[in-house]
């Protein structure tokens, strides 16, 4: 049986006020007029650019929520450039990196994002993501905060 | 007239070029042990027992110290400082400059402590040499008849005098630079008082107008461009100073300051003869008397090529190709590049978790993040994780 988004994310939120894929869209509309979303009975996926400061370079990201009925989950891509050519000279794995190659932008465990609050906070995190990106390639180290598997929390 | 022009980097750009002469200058803990040690010499010579003690003596910072522009040198540690000691001495006045410098730097040598240090006796000054920190420049100098500030210091040939207003010429470049963002008033940036001119306080590290820091970077970039060859069509850091002066109109970023400099420079610079740049404290002292033709094509083309390499600044692509192009204007050795790197890691640090900055997001190629997608996000930190 094909599951509908918003019964998903109806499940997902576990909130009396369904939130429909449509204001997800809407919401990124609102706040990131550049990012196109699409929606279809499984996913929902936004890409648009995203140039974190004056000083950046302007990324193509991707994000995209997935959820099959069995497991659902988040994606956050730069399509380009690609970072690791951008990385290669540093011969270090990119911090804040899952094995794909997706980024992670906030700790899954922590409760810091739910999809009742749609994509927008994605967006700025994936921007500040990016920002630390930049500047670990000049300075080797990552700036930005955050955690590693396996690390203890400093409550910071 | 120079164009006056507003043109500058965008902000990133500006933030570090500023973080990046703060590596530069003289850190306020040697500028502290510099006061100390000015001091302590002034204090000697006034009781050194030697024939210099019989005269009113007055002493006092110039160039980069009085200004606070002082940039470290690019290939060793220790930093120039330049003192005046002003001997008020007719009779030493009219004679050979030599005299007057042999005369002190008999006198530093009374001390067992500054005979340690080897000091030596330059062409126009006496060098104290205190390794891994500074060089102490002190400069001689005698009256000129009937005049407040003007003074007259040694010649190369240690025979004849150049009249000169280092005073003057400080005042003069603080009355510019607060036309810029006030960082304190330009009255209180520079003191002409004592017999033993106390050094102001320094403004912070942190705190520059912009026309000082404008100063800073030009000096650096004039060190880059003509460390291979040509080093004598440098222009010198003098011609520098007065040119910023004379060309800065109270821009409020560093980068739009060097801009704003650097046309007046190219304007001025683009006639067939060669310019006459009057001390603005000394009228009658031709700071490009020994230029040629020669000499002038060459700043004029270091001008042109540093003012488009700012503008250019603008527009690289990423904070890691902004870092190569500030490798290629100001560093010529890992030194240098480290201080380019330690500004990237101070303007990043002022973004990290908890910092007050926050980082607005240009979403679509030039498009601006709303107020709302501002404040619903960044209140709401999020904690990197991944390997």
């Amino acid at each position: 049986m094909r599951v509908k988004t918003s019964d998903i994310l109806r499940r997902v939120n576990n909130s009396k006020t369904p939130l429909e894929a449509f204001e997800i869209k809407s919401r990124l509309a609102s706040d990131f007029p550049g990012f196109d979303c699409t929606e279809d009975a499984t996913s929902i996926v936004a890409t648009g650019d995203l140039r974190p400061s004056p000083s950046s370079r302007t990324y193509v990201i991707q994000i995209s929520y997935v959820s099959d009925g069995l497991a659902s989950g988040l994606k956050i891509f730069a399509l380009s450039p690609s970072l690791y050519e951008l990385a290669f000279s540093r011969k270090k794995r990119i911090p804040h990196t899952y094995f794909d190659g997706s980024l992670c932008v906030y700790h899954p465990s922590k409760n810091e994002w739910n999809l009742s609050e749609g994509f927008s906070p994605l967006v700025v995190w994936t921007s500040r993501w990016l920002f630390f990106f930049e500047n670990w390639l000049v300075t080797g180290e990552w700036l930005g905060g955050g955690e590693h598997p396996g690390e203890i929390s400093d409550g910071k | 007239m120079a164009l006056k022009t507003t043109r500058k980097v965008n902000q990133d750009a500006d933030e570090i070029l500023e973080l990046y002469a703060l590596q530069l200058q003289l850190p306020d803990s040697l500028y502290e042990l510099a006061r100390e040690r000015y001091k302590r010499i002034a204090r000697h010579l006034e009781s050194c027992g030697t024939d210099l003690t019989s005269y009113d003596l007055d002493i006092f910072p110039q160039g980069s110290m009085a200004t606070q522009t002082t940039v470290r040198p690019r290939e060793r540690e220790e930093f120039d400082l330049d003192f005046i000691c002003h001997v008020d001495s007719d009779g030493h006045a009219g004679g050979a400059s030599g005299q007057l410098t042999d005369l002190i730097y008999d006198s530093i040598l009374t001390s067992p402590a500054y005979s340690k240090l080897n000091p030596e006796k330059c062409d126009r000054c006496i060098r104290l040499p205190y390794a891994n920190q500074f060089h102490m420049d002190v400069v001689p100098a005698a009256p000129v008849a009937v005049t407040n500030e003007l003074i007259k210091i040694p010649d190369k040939d240690r025979v004849n005098w150049i009249s000169t207003n280092p005073r003057g010429l400080a005042k003069w470049f603080f009355e510019r630079a607060a036309l810029g963002p006030v960082v304190k008033s330009a009255a209180d940036m520079y003191e002409a008082a004592a017999r033993i001119e106390p050094l102001s306080d320094p403004v912070s590290g942190e705190q520059k107008f912009p026309l000082q820091r404008a100063v800073q970077l030009l000096k650096r970039r004039r060190d880059i461009a003509f460390e291979k060859d040509n080093d004598e069509l440098a222009p010198k850091s003098i011609q520098l100073l007065v040119f910023s002066g004379t060309y800065y109109f109270g821009e409020s970023s560093c980068s739009a300051a060097l801009i704003a400099i650097l046309t007046g420079i190219i304007d001025a610079c683009s006639v067939p003869h060669v310019i006459r740049l009057v001390n603005p404290s000394n009228p009658s002292e031709n700071l490009t008397r020994d230029w040629s033709l020669r000499h002038q094509l060459a700043t004029l083309q270091f001008a042109e090529k540093f003012r488009k390499e700012l503008l250019d600044l603008g527009s690289v692509p990423g904070l890691d190709s902004l870092q190569e192009s500030l490798n290629y204007s100001f560093t010529s050795n890992e030194r240098g590049q480290q201080y380019v790197k330690d500004a990237f890691t101070a303007f990043a640090s002022r973004r990290g978790p908890g910092s007050p900055i926050a980082l607005a997001p240009f979403a679509g190629a030039f498009g601006n993040v709303t107020d709302r997608s501002s404040d619903s996000c960044e209140s709401k930190p999020a904690t990197f994780f991944g390997e």
